[in-house]
């Protein structure tokens, strides 16, 4: 009995212990500053599914294990604390440490190496995945805005991203930063990287940060992580879907545009000068407008005064923007999947994720991307790891509807204001193409193809797709070989290729005309078709494949006080592109047959009746770029207070034709760093942290597209001759040499006591030698060129970068405020220009380099504006002192130093202002940026453009028109005759130029957090969270209502659009 | 330790073969000049040597008038300058009838400049591309001096301002003015290079041949007032090529009514595409001098609504107009010559010659002259009746304005005001343009 009363003593008393371990964990979660509880905090057990929130007072609950285990807490504005717990803990503190304070324990990778931050010397930014998070959109690139000092999106730049990190240094050879992906440079599109992959961004600023990367690093190193799996870690499927909706865009905000009776007003003061006698006598019968047609035929008496004034007051109705409005631009709806799964033992961690995207624009084209990704890693014994990544993604992107200014009359024109699309019915109207309407009508009595065009039918028959494949694989091991000493290898493989099928079918206009201008009518009616008839499809393809090789051996040795960390490596690089397309002609897609093309021989022309050939539409191209490169690296710490560090890195490339000798650029880096709040004498209780650094070393620029030889590039036929030819594309420079900038970065961490107020703020001074810059060039040397690209340049510039933290309010309502600040000012130092001061070599809007010494880099620089004549409405400039509108003078004479310089064309100051409030499960972030102190130059009328080509402004209205009108407009009156030189002179005076200064809502990000934990126990976390963007212009200092990041005439402001999503972990 | 000695041997390795693997050219249509082929790839460009030829001389020229209207509508104002003879010219569009000029010059000097470092090809590939070089270099300047220098004045010509002859490729050189004497001097030294090279019959028309480089001289020849010598190289280029078209085989209805590398084109150049030359309408008094069976008044001529007529003679039959040297110049070159040597017979046979072919069929009454005088008259009349459009008038006017008997004054008549250029007028020299002036120092044209 006593043993059965012992025995089942003893198993209570297990089974209580037991109990009592499987139990609850209670942790509690305190803001390490004040003490105060954190609500709202995700706590995490390691190794398991679970996750929990902390109440109001900071508790949390969690099942806890039999034999203890790890918990990670996370909350907004705290940095991400873990914490053991054991077997016999029932109740834990978590103590976590606000995120401005802690700075010191984020890890920075340079794609190199993982670099603990406070052992850096150098200048980085880190963005997280939660911060990346908060802007739903399909590329990544975007998600930068907002999150990180020093990085500034110049919206003027049409094409990229105009995404820069401290100012641009190279001044004309490439001027985007550095992409990395985990350890290797990324050469495909941007785009087909899934935002959801990525873990982080590290942005490397200065030159301590960025030398590692050598050349091509003078412009700032973006290196982003990917996601990996955890070791020790269940099973765990996160989901993210949403679900993005865009309005349509505004088309009545275009600013080129005129109403349609002010046009034909233009139309018919031309008409009456007989400005249209040369379109008429023409062979080429070019288009005219249907006023013009109308004026026409009034004069020539078919059409009776009455019935030209009928016509002409029905088309002053017309308004081309409803058509544009009703029938091409839509709101459109953008879809994003993302799934993943993760998970890992002891030996092994894996992740798999799958992305889909499908989008359709304004203009209905559409785009969607697949991404598949594994980042696995093994870790068979403990010295050795290995790591096999791979990446693919599929994308393809369709045409759409031809967009606001993509529908052209004819060629160089735009299209008349009072255009119509579509019949009162909607049917697509035809509208005047490269001939006039009355020709096309009636050429060839029936026998040529139907020779009109329709543009809202025409965008089903001329599509063009295009394909996106990218792959990329990684591998890389490490082994240890002494405790203090890892070497490893990593190879790189990507190849992207890109197909494209422009497809112009039968009905197209494209091809229909083609087949048309080629057609030979013989006497007796028999036709000779030069151009197949059927569609046309221009078939192109490209390739990217690179390889990247990279040993390198890792020294992490610590001794007394001492802590070496270094690495030495070597690496090869190449990356070859081709491309090719070629062009069918007669191709029918259903059946994929085609008819070939004489292009050997002329044929004539059905309207001129002059020779020309058929486009053969091939072309072929082959590029390989090589890089060598070794470099070294290391960071010696002493009591964890002093940090000094160094870095050389060599670099060659196949540039061709550079003598040997410089092909490779050495470059350097060394910085130092000083914990003072480690110091045993530090007092300031109130400023727990405090570290100054300083850096200095230089990056480099390479343009593979220079030479230091003569080489011509060979060309398959020649006109007329069909024999190759060749250019010649570079012409002997053999001074080149490789850009180098050099970099001083200096910096302070800090954190005061209780989070009122941490971050950190830097001073940076950048000076760029041997840019490679245009000089002026005579032409007579026959270059084909004005100026020449030649190492000419040097320029200097002063810049901070600061981010500020402080958490104003904490739980249950908390409220952090994080201000981003960039302040940068470039200055041209030098610039080869010989001996010409003409203003004219020096005027600029700002979009370019400016040569002037002393001036911003971006200078906008105009000529000196003197009002508009009172009497006749003409624009003045300053001649001798006196107010002049001799234009030609104005433009030859004016000197370089009578320019007015207004400022800078890029933003001096610049960042981002975000507010973070969070209350219970709610969290809402709402992000403003702000540029300010620059300048840009809009555009105006300009009459020649108007009369000659069509381009409208809205300041037409604005126009002087009677004496007095000088006092509130400065837009120059209607003449005509007219002078180019006039148009000239006020598009480039210092009347357009307007302050750029604008505040802007950037996003709006609002998350709800389900409460998880045992009332959902199907899931372990989910979030539904909505996120607005380009929510609009807050404040601008133009009275004009400009957006300047867009105050291209041509583009319509952004819409803004709404994101809806759920975030769900398994 | 160990592990880094084989770290440094590895690395070692590499570097040795570092040199080899960066000397991969990054563009595989990128080449270094290194075969005969590859110059005459350059050769072959004719978007830069033949069609690539300035047409300032024409557009200054009083073969053709603007309206008003058209002159009004008109956009660059380059082109206005250019009509009135107006130095605003000089703020210019780039590219520009200069420095187009100069393109060919570079790619010819760089041919020079290689043809010697090549190898590989035979002697005739090695001699046609240096041949072409020479003779589009040649043509270039003599295209320059027509248009931006003074007349050949033998007295004065080796001081007269003349033009940059750029002989090297090193775009660093300054570019400094060479005397009138100096430039016609290295034209003729080039062209003359050019026949002992060209082969007499070139593979296709925009390849310049032996008969094209003889044309050139007896241009060049004629336009310094060296008769002789221009009869001899007429004679010589007629010598290998003296095919005429009939025009009564031609479509004068066609808007292009002349085959494109006819027989009568040695080699074919074109000018720079011009909206003088486009917009311009014949001169009413010159249009009128073609009789009604003259073919060329429908074959060269097209009429618009307005009763003026435009020119669609093009021997390019494209929008660059022709102005390489044909046989139809070359008849007329060697007439001009003969007649001013007093062989009135051996003049008029040789216009005769031409002008059977250019008038309907049986209405065609011979050319006859009393003596060399009323011989170089009648065929003075009927070279600028025959070429025009090919860029030869305006140097006609520069020579023929230095004997008060053939000297004239031309006029523009523009919105009611009349601009009037006589004879040896500073503005016969164009100016430079000022970005040129201002880049390299050299004297502007004086005023």
């Amino acid at each position: 009995m006593s043993y059965i009363n012992k025995a089942a003593g003893l198993l209570l008393c297990l089974l209580l212990c037991v109990c009592s371990h499987a139990g609850q964990l209670t942790v509690k979660v305190t803001d390490a500053s004040n003490n105060q509880p954190v609500a709202g905090a995700e706590v995490h057990v390691a190794g398991s599914s679970y996750y929990s929130l902390t109440d109001t007072s900071g508790f949390a609950s969690i099942p806890a294990g039999d034999k203890g285990g790890r918990i990670t807490v996370k909350a907004l504005g705290y940095a991400t604390a873990t914490a053991a717990f054991s077997q016999a803990d029932t109740d834990i503190q978590v103590r976590l440490v606000p995120a401005g304070a802690s700075l010191e324990t984020v890890t920075v990778s340079t794609g190199y190496q993982l670099l603990p931050k406070e052992r850096a010397t150098g200048s980085f930014a880190t963005i997280d995945s939660a911060a990346l998070g908060r802007q739903v959109t399909t590329g990544i690139t975007d998600r930068l805005k907002g999150a990180a000092s020093g990085l500034l999106f110049d919206g003027r730049l049409k094409s990229s991203s105009g995404l820069n990190v401290r100012g641009i240094s190279s001044i004309n050879g490439p001027s985007a930063p550095l992409i990395i992906l985990d350890n290797f440079p990324y050469e495909g599109d941007i785009n087909n990287i899934n935002p959801n992959n990525i873990e982080s961004i590290t942005l490397l600023k200065d030159a301590a940060a960025a030398s590692i990367w050598g050349a091509k690093a003078g412009n700032g190193v973006i290196v982003m992580t990917t996601k990996k799996g955890a070791y020790n870690q269940p099973l765990r499927l996160e989901l993210n879907a949403s679900l993005t909706y865009t309005a349509k865009p505004d088309v009545y905000k275009a600013q080129d545009f005129m109403n349609s009776a002010g046009y034909i007003e233009v139309e018919q003061m031309l008409f009456d000068n007989d400005f249209y006698s040369y379109y008429e006598s023409s062979p080429f019968r070019p288009a005219l407008s249907p006023v013009v047609e109308t004026l026409i035929q009034q004069r020539d008496g078919l059409i009776t005064p009455a019935q030209a004034a009928a016509r002409l007051d029905t088309l002053g109705h017309n308004d081309v923007r409803r058509d544009f409005d009703r029938y091409i631009y839509k709101s459109s709806l953008q879809q994003q999947y993302a799934l993943s799964l993760s998970g890992g033992g002891d030996k092994a961690r894996y992740l798999l994720s799958a992305g889909y995207n499908a989008n359709a624009d304004a203009l209905s084209a559409g785009y969607n991307r697949y991404s598949f990704s594994g980042q696995n890693d093994l870790q068979p014994f403990k010295a050795l790891t290995l790591h096999i990544g791979f990446m693919y993604t599929r994308s393809k992107a369709t045409s759409g509807k031809p967009g606001w200014d993509n529908i052209i009359p004819t060629a160089g024109r735009l299209l008349y204001p009072y255009t119509r699309l579509a019949d009162d019915e909607g049917r697509p109207l035809a509208i005047t193409k490269d001939y006039p309407l009355p020709y096309v009508d009636t050429a060839g009595g029936g026998l040529l193809k139907d020779w009109h065009y329709y543009p809202l039918d025409d965008y089903r028959h001329n599509t063009t797709t295009s394909g996106v494949e990218d792959l990329l694989l990684d591998v890389n091991t490490q082994l240890r070989l002494l405790p203090w000493l890892k070497a490893g290898i990593s190879y790189r493989y990507e190849k992207q290729h890109t197909t494209g099928l422009a497809l112009q079918d039968a009905e197209s206009y494209y091809a229909r005309n083609m087949v048309n201008s080629y057609t030979q009518a013989g006497s007796d009616g028999s036709l000779f078709y030069a151009v197949p008839p059927g569609g046309i499809a221009v078939n192109s393809y490209a390739a990217v494949e690179g390889h990247a090789l990279r040993a390198q051996a890792d020294i992490d040795k610590r001794w007394n006080n001492m802590e070496l960390t270094a690495l030495a490596g070597a690496e090869v690089r190449q990356t070859a592109s081709g491309a090719g397309s070629y062009t069918l002609y007669g191709y029918d897609d259903a059946t994929l047959s085609y008819t070939p093309a004489d292009v050997v021989n002329s044929y004539p022309l059905y309207v001129s009746g002059y020779s020309d050939y058929i486009n053969p539409g091939t072309g072929l191209s082959s590029h390989t770029d090589r890089f060598l490169s070794g470099y070294i690296n290391a960071a010696l710490s002493y009591r964890s207070r002093y940090t000094i560090s160094a870095s050389a890195r060599k670099d060659a490339s196949n540039l061709f034709g550079a003598a040997t000798n410089n092909r490779g650029t050495p470059l350097w880096s060394a910085g130092g760093a000083w914990q003072l709040n480690r110091e045993p004498w530090w007092q300031a209780g109130w400023l727990p942290l405090l570290r100054l650094r300083a850096s200095y070393g230089f990056t480099g620029d390479v343009d593979q597209q220079r030479s230091a030889v003569t080489t011509l590039s060979i060309v398959p036929g020649a006109s007329y001759t069909n024999y190759s030819f060749a250019n010649i594309s570079q012409f002997a420079n053999p001074g080149l040499r490789w850009e180098k900038t050099g970099m001083l970065n200096a910096g302070v961490d800090f954190a005061m006591k209780d989070n009122l107020l941490a971050g950190s703020i830097e001073y940076y001074h950048k000076h760029g030698t041997d840019l490679l810059g245009y000089a002026p060039l005579d032409y007579t040397s026959g270059l084909r060129q004005q100026a020449i690209i030649k190492n000419t340049a040097a320029m200097k510039g002063d810049g901070v970068d600061a981010t500020l933290n402080s958490t104003l309010l904490k739980a249950p309502l908390s409220w952090q405020v994080t201000l981003y600040y960039g302040y940068n000012l470039s200055k041209t130092t030098r610039y080869y220009r010989g001996e010409s001061a003409l203003g004219s070599d020096y005027v600029s809007d700002g979009n370019i380099i400016s040569a002037a010494p002393g001036k911003p880099l971006y200078a906008v620089a105009s000529y000196k504006w003197a009002g508009l004549d009172p009497q006749t409405g003409d624009p003045r400039g300053w001649l001798d002192g006196k107010p002049s509108t001799d234009y030609a003078a104005l433009l030859q004479q004016t000197m370089a130093d009578d320019l007015v310089y207004t400022g800078s064309g890029l933003p001096v100051h610049f960042g981002y202002f975000n507010n973070s409030f969070s209350y219970r499960q709610w969290s809402l972030t709402i992000s403003i940026s702000y540029k300010l102190g620059y300048w840009f130059r809009k555009a105006s009328v300009d009459y020649g453009q108007l009369y000659n080509y069509g381009y409208m402004n809205r300041d037409f209205e604005k126009r002087w028109q009677q004496p007095g009108d000088e006092k509130h407009t400065s837009v120059p009156s209607l003449v005509y005759p007219y002078s180019s030189f006039r148009d000239q002179f006020y598009n480039n005076s210092e009347a357009l130029v307007v302050r750029g200064d604008h505040i802007r809502l950037q996003y709006i990000y609002l998350v709800y957090n389900m409460a998880p934990g045992q009332k959902h126990r199907m899931f372990s976390n989910a979030q539904l969270y909505l996120n607005v963007l380009n929510a609009g212009i807050l404040w601008r200092a133009n009275k004009e209502g400009l957006d300047p990041d867009r105050y291209y005439p041509n583009q319509l402001p952004v819409p803004f659009s709404l994101a809806g999503g759920i975030k769900i972990t398994f | 330790m160990k592990n880094l000695y084989i770290a440094i041997t590895c690395l070692g390795i590499i570097l040795a073969g570092c040199n080899k693997y960066l000397d991969k050219k990054p563009d595989k249509s990128l080449v270094i000049p290194s075969s005969p082929a590859d110059l005459q790839a350059l050769m072959d460009n004719n978007d830069v040597m033949n069609n690539n030829r300035a047409a300032v001389g024409e557009g200054s020229a009083d073969n053709y008038y603007l309206t008003d209207e058209d002159y009004n509508s008109f956009y660059r104002e380059s082109s206005k300058s250019l009509y009135i003879w107006d130095d605003d010219i000089t703020y210019n569009d780039f590219p520009n009838d200069w420095s187009r000029s100069y393109d060919a010059v570079y790619y010819a000097n760089t041919v020079l400049e290689n043809i010697d470092k090549v190898t590989g090809g035979n002697t005739g590939d090695y001699d046609n591309v240096k041949g072409s070089a020479l003779f589009f270099r040649g043509c270039s300047f003599l295209t320059v001096l027509w248009g931006w220098a003074v007349v050949y004045n033998p007295g004065t010509a080796d001081k007269d301002l003349g033009i940059p002859l750029r002989l090297s490729s090193d775009f660093n050189e300054t570019s400094v003015r060479a005397s009138v004497q100096q430039g016609y001097e290295q034209v003729l030294e080039d062209l003359r290079q050019a026949y002992m090279l060209l082969p007499e019959h070139a593979l296709h028309a925009m390849r310049p041949c032996r008969a094209a480089a003889f044309g050139m001289l007896a241009r060049c020849f004629l336009s310094m007032q060296a008769y002789d010598s221009a009869l001899v190289y007429a004679s010589r280029a007629l010598a290998l090529q003296a095919g005429l078209m009939d025009y009564n085989g031609l479509d004068s209805l066609s808007n292009a009514p002349v085959p494109l590398f006819n027989e009568e084109v040695m080699t074919a150049l074109g000018m720079i595409q011009s909206s003088n030359l486009y917009y311009g309408k014949i001169d009413t008094v010159l249009y009128n001098s073609y009789d009604k069976d003259d073919l060329r008044r429908y074959i060269y001529f097209t009429s618009n609504a307005d009763g003026s007529h435009s020119f669609k003679g093009n021997y390019n039959n494209s929008g660059y107009y022709f102005c390489g040297p044909a046989v139809d110049e070359m008849y007329l070159i060697r007439a001009e010559c003969e007649a001013r040597a007093g062989k009135t017979g051996d003049a008029m046979d040789d216009l005769n010659t031409l002008m059977v072919k250019r008038w309907r069929k049986g209405s065609f009454i011979p050319f006859a002259a009393g003596n060399a005088d009323e011989a170089l008259k009648i065929i003075l009349s009927e070279r600028r009746k025959e070429l025009l459009f090919r860029d030869l008038r305006w140097a006609d006017l520069k020579r023929l304005n230095l004997s008060p008997q053939t000297a004239v004054t031309i006029y523009r008549r523009l919105n009611g005001t009349v601009v009037s250029l006589p004879p040896g007028d500073l503005h016969y020299a164009l100016p430079i343009p000022q970005q040129v002036i201002a880049l390299s120092g050299m004297p502007q044209n004086p005023r």
